[in-house]
């Protein structure tokens, strides 16, 4: 039975219909959008061949901010991978110890990844309001008053105050990865280890994270790449302003495609940002390989 | 064990995919024999989309929903399913189903420039054929010209806008301020706010097209309407110096800070609610905003007064010359299957929005209304504001619709920088000619 199953033309049979679904709904869409980005197209009428053209105006002659949106898509990615994740690890080390109220704060900190991100972002854009914001409020009670700012109106503070939700949002899903994979260490390991009368901390580092590295290699691939396709919140909070200070690829690539009419131009910037995410995650597998 | 309970399973999928086909089997053969028994009256369903999927933020519902009634009571058999979304939402959601080829029967679009792309593409009917009962006398003035393309007329409009200062009184008396009669007496009383601490004019500019109304009132002020227009359709440039000095004009005002410091990222609803608190001197929107500058229970309700945007001295444009005009209404897609209820319905729902939204007190008609229509207006601020226009010696639409996408979201970027103050008027007058060349 099972020379039968694991035969090669079984393993196809049994992978052919995801393999199908996947390769009609990604692959041959990416395809598409390749051809896409060689034509002048309003996405609704007639369309020209211009081969590479968007391309050079997207990176050589480029006009509408992409470079930047890019540069800021990098530093989301930094403040995630360097700040989210390790509050993440910090968090889960310290529950998957098993403290009073596990189970709770397991909740408490997954909560922001299931609530809607509309609802996040109109509750933030709340929190942010020059006026009667909580932000605000707070800080003059505190007698903060001269660190009061128009949050998400100041095109110097506009980038920190949108990047502040994004970070907090995904918390909880990375430390829950984190979690599970703290919690499949078997337990004999430790006991060992504190006989030979290691502390907490030196627990911590020197065994288990070094077991959960699996995991925290898919949280960092997932946080890098998420950080560079992330479109959800920037576009609730600011739809890329003010004077495009918050703009990341994806919000450009919305108002090129649906407000400008240039599909075309939209599909080069679609490339672009899978190409990149394609490169990180062989990047960030190739740092983690050559650690081992 | 194993054995039977994988033919157990079996079996009853077997039986399940049995039960199935006989359903299917039963349903079929019931619906041929009602078919050949009765005369086919089928009842149409026409899906319809529009923009307002709220009453509380966007009153137009309550004028459309009002004339989906009175089309239920008058067309049983031609039902209408609603769908909607806000704004730019709505604008992704119309692009995508009409380059998918699955949009509505009919739907809300803008005219000009924006439904072009449309046009160009076949996408929308034309409706010259169904229009010649007397539907293109019940339309006044022409307003009709905004949805003609290369002669032919793909839209019906309904409700005219136009811009004015709503001024709330209050805050003038309070503040011992009188209403501007012109542009320089404007900027001394943005000056006499501010040394009061009170904002001037609302403004919530995170969508960016608020300030336009600024920017596109001010350059038709300076230079004219006739050169506006020329220079919109490439005829005239931009760098022409009276569209610099309207930009220096609105950079004036900018730097009397007669806008609140936190206008570029505050969503546009939200600057209108911060003006229902009743603290803001004056709001310079449309008249769609009507049905909420007058709302009973609100601290504004009473407090406001009209005027029209008053111009600098030595322009080429007055007062008169008002931002405002029909820019939009409903359509009917090309691929329709039922060509002619659709059209019914778009002579309809255009005209009975249009005389709901008037009775309202939402916007000013664009369709002939009788007097008793006229009675049933119980907006006085309406009344008042249609009199304002009774001097009026030109329309012109927002520019966001009368010029090209890509031009228009330059328009808008542009205009935002001269808000942020990260622009000279120069430049600005500059990269506006170099978009629109």
């Amino acid at each position: 039975m099972n020379r039968r199953f694991s035969s090669k033309t079984a393993i196809c049979i049994f992978v052919l219909p995801a393999f199908l679904l996947y390769a009609v709904i990604v692959i041959f869409p990416i395809f598409l959008s390749g051809y896409y980005s060689t034509l002048e197209w309003d996405g609704i009428g007639k369309s020209v061949f211009i081969g590479l053209k968007n391309y050079v105006d997207l990176f050589i002659n480029n006009n509408d901010g992409f470079t930047k949106a890019v540069m800021n898509s990098f530093i989301l990615a930094g403040l995630n991978v360097f700040i989210q994740l390790p509050i993440a690890l910090a968090l889960a080390l310290i529950l998957s110890r098993g403290i009073n109220g596990e189970s709770f704060f397991r909740i408490a900190y997954f909560i922001p990844v299931i609530i809607s991100t509309v609802v996040i972002g109109e509750l933030w854009i709340k929190i942010y309001n020059s006026d009667y914001g909580l932000l605000n409020t707070v800080l003059t009670g505190l007698g903060l008053k001269m660190l009061n700012h128009q949050w998400l109106s100041d095109t110097k503070v506009a980038l920190a105050a949108v990047f502040i939700p994004v970070v907090w949002q995904y918390v909880g899903y990375h430390m829950l990865l984190m979690y599970a994979g703290a919690k499949s260490i078997p337990k004999d390991i430790f006991e060992s280890a504190r006989i030979d009368g290691a502390t907490g901390i030196k627990t911590a580092f020197r065994i288990t994270i070094p077991l959960i590295k699996p995991v925290i290699r898919v949280c960092v691939v997932f946080a890098a790449v998420g950080s560079l396709k992330f479109f959800d919140l920037v576009y609730i909070l600011t739809n890329g302003g003010p004077l495009h200070a918050t703009e990341v690829p994806s919000t450009l690539l919305y108002s090129t495609v649906f407000l400008k009419y240039m599909y075309g131009y939209g599909s080069a910037m679609a490339m672009f940002i899978i190409v990149e995410c394609l490169v990180m995650t062989f990047i960030i597998q190739g740092i983690f390989k050559s650690g081992d | 064990m194993k054995g039977s309970y994988l033919k157990i399973l079996c079996l009853m999928v077997a039986v399940s995919m049995v039960l199935t086909l006989a359903a299917c089997g039963t349903a079929q053969g019931g619906g041929t024999q009602a078919e050949t028994t009765q005369k086919v009256q089928e009842p149409v369903t026409l899906t319809f989309w529009h923009t307002w999927p709220s009453a509380d933020t966007e009153p137009t519902k309550k004028a459309f929903d009002k004339a989906l009634e009175d089309w239920t009571a008058a067309n049983p058999n031609i039902k209408i399913e609603v769908d909607t979304a806000a704004s730019d939402p709505y604008k992704q959601k119309i692009q995508t189903a009409v380059a998918a080829g699955e949009t509505s029967d009919l739907f809300f679009w803008w005219n000009a420039a924006m439904a072009k792309p449309f046009v160009d593409a076949g996408k929308l009917l034309a409706l010259d054929d169904y229009l010649n009962d007397g539907t293109k006398d019940k339309i006044l003035g022409d307003a009709l010209s905004g949805f003609t393309y290369d002669g032919k007329i793909y839209g019906l409009p309904f409700v005219t806008s136009a811009a004015f200062i709503f001024c709330n009184k209050d805050v003038f008396d309070k503040n011992g301020v009188k209403i501007p009669t012109t542009f320089e007496e404007l900027l001394e009383a943005v000056k006499a706010f501010r040394a009061k601490n009170v904002t001037p004019f609302t403004l919530g500019n995170k969508e960016r097209w608020p300030i336009i109304l600024f920017q596109n009132t001010m350059a038709v002020q300076v230079a004219g309407p006739q050169l506006v227009l020329d220079a919109i359709n490439k005829k005239a440039s931009f760098e022409d110096p009276a569209f610099v000095k309207a930009a220096a004009n609105l950079k004036a005002l900018v730097d009397a800070k007669a806008f609140p410091s936190d206008a570029l990222g505050l969503g546009y609803v939200d600057g209108q609610a911060a003006f229902a608190k009743g603290d803001i001197a004056m709001n310079y929107i449309g008249t769609w905003e009507l049905g909420n500058l007058d709302k009973d229970g609100t601290a504004l309700k009473g407090k406001i007064v009209p005027i029209k945007f008053p111009a600098p001295a030595g322009g080429k444009g007055t007062e008169n010359d008002i931002w405002g005009g029909a820019s939009g209404g409903f359509v009917v897609s090309s691929t329709t299957k039922y060509k002619d209820e659709a059209v019914k319905a778009c002579k309809f729902f255009n005209e009975n929005t249009d005389k709901y939204s008037y009775i309202y007190g939402l916007g000013l008609p664009v369709w002939k209304t009788s007097a008793d229509v006229d009675a049933q207006v119980s907006s006085k601020l309406l009344i008042e504001s249609k009199k304002l226009l009774a001097n009026a010696t030109s329309f012109t639409t927002g520019w966001d619709v009368l010029m090209e996408p890509k031009t228009a979201q330059k328009l808008l970027d542009l205009s935002t920088a001269l808000l942020a103050g990260s622009i000279t008027p120069e430049e600005f007058a500059k990269q506006m000619q170099e978009a629109n060349k």
